[in-house]
């Protein structure tokens, strides 16, 4: 359940950021006066794809700094590989430009980078929200008020 | 909650007795607390035994099927399994915080977040635990979020 909990607020993030390139891509970049519909159900199928890459790290186990940086690494790969495959098959650029294919990856590099803010960020607040109560955990046990 | 304390002639056993009408979860917490504080873990170093209060420990690891008890300094290892001293310890002040720890919470000097979805517990004595993902939800419980 924790598993599917995750995988699903991975997912939530990750379709956010892919609305907000497309907008982007769609009114600045490659500006179009209409987007397919279909594109409603090629977002967040390529989002769920993205979100599942996320089982990559291992869930009960502790990394290294080698492994970590290996993994975010191949984590990082794979989605590149899945974005440019998934926009291959829907005609969201022209692989035959290079100027496409190379909006596309940086349009990717964005959102990697824009999901790992907003994950960080969240867990910063969660943190904060933790040291708050470790302090008051260890203030009432140093009165007595909770014993060893 | 009313509360006595009777002073007890030399050589009579000391004794707890709770008069409820149930048991609810802050009964149970102060059970286990009371057992857990009173009860001390026996653990080995260069052939010796020792006894120790679970309070004292910072926490513990397993490493190749040993389990070892880490002090503020001092490194003891107990022959109690990782699940065993989990349940033994229930209600107290430590908590499971990945396949290999359980940490002791009153020991943690703050917790940091860490990549994907894990938490950096750093402990009182300047070392660093990982809190694993899985382990995440358990903590958070235990500081009542």
């Amino acid at each position: 359940m924790r598993k599917i909990r995750f995988l699903f607020n991975a997912f939530s993030r990750v379709t956010a950021c892919v609305v907000i390139a497309v907008a982007v891509f769609t009114t600045i970049l490659e500006p179009t006066d209409t987007v397919e519909a279909a594109v409603l159900w090629q977002i967040p199928a390529v989002s769920a794809l993205c979100a599942l890459t996320c089982l990559i790290y291992p869930w009960d186990r502790t990394l290294g700094k080698a492994e970590m940086g290996i993994r975010t690494l191949i984590h990082y790969l794979l989605i590149n590989g899945i974005v440019l495959g998934a926009g291959f098959w829907f005609h969201w650029y022209r692989i035959d430009r290079i100027q496409s294919v190379a909006v596309m990856l940086i349009t990717i590099a964005l959102i990697f980078a824009l999901v790992s803010a907003v994950t960080w960020a969240q867990r910063a607040e969660e943190a904060k929200q933790m040291n708050e109560r470790l302090r008051e955990y260890q203030e009432k046990k140093a009165k007595g008020e909770i014993m060893d | 909650m009313k509360i006595t304390i009777q002073d007890l002639p030399e050589g009579e056993e000391e004794e707890i007795i709770i008069r409820c009408r149930g048991m609810d979860e802050q009964l149970l917490k102060l059970v286990y607390a009371l057992r857990a504080g009173r009860e001390k873990l026996t653990v080995s170093r260069q052939e010796r035994l020792f006894r120790i209060p679970p309070s004292s420990v910072y926490y513990f690891e397993a490493v190749d099927n040993r389990v070892f008890a880490y002090l503020e300094k001092e490194v003891y290892e107990t022959k109690l399994k990782l699940y065993e001293l989990e349940e033994r310890l229930a209600g107290t002040d430590f908590f499971r915080a990945s396949k290999s720890t359980v940490i002791n919470l009153a020991k943690v000097e703050s917790l940091s977040p860490a990549f994907n979805g894990r938490f950096e517990a750093a402990m009182k004595n300047g070392e660093k635990l990982i809190v694993s993902r899985q382990y995440v939800p358990v903590l958070k419980e235990k500081l009542g979020l």
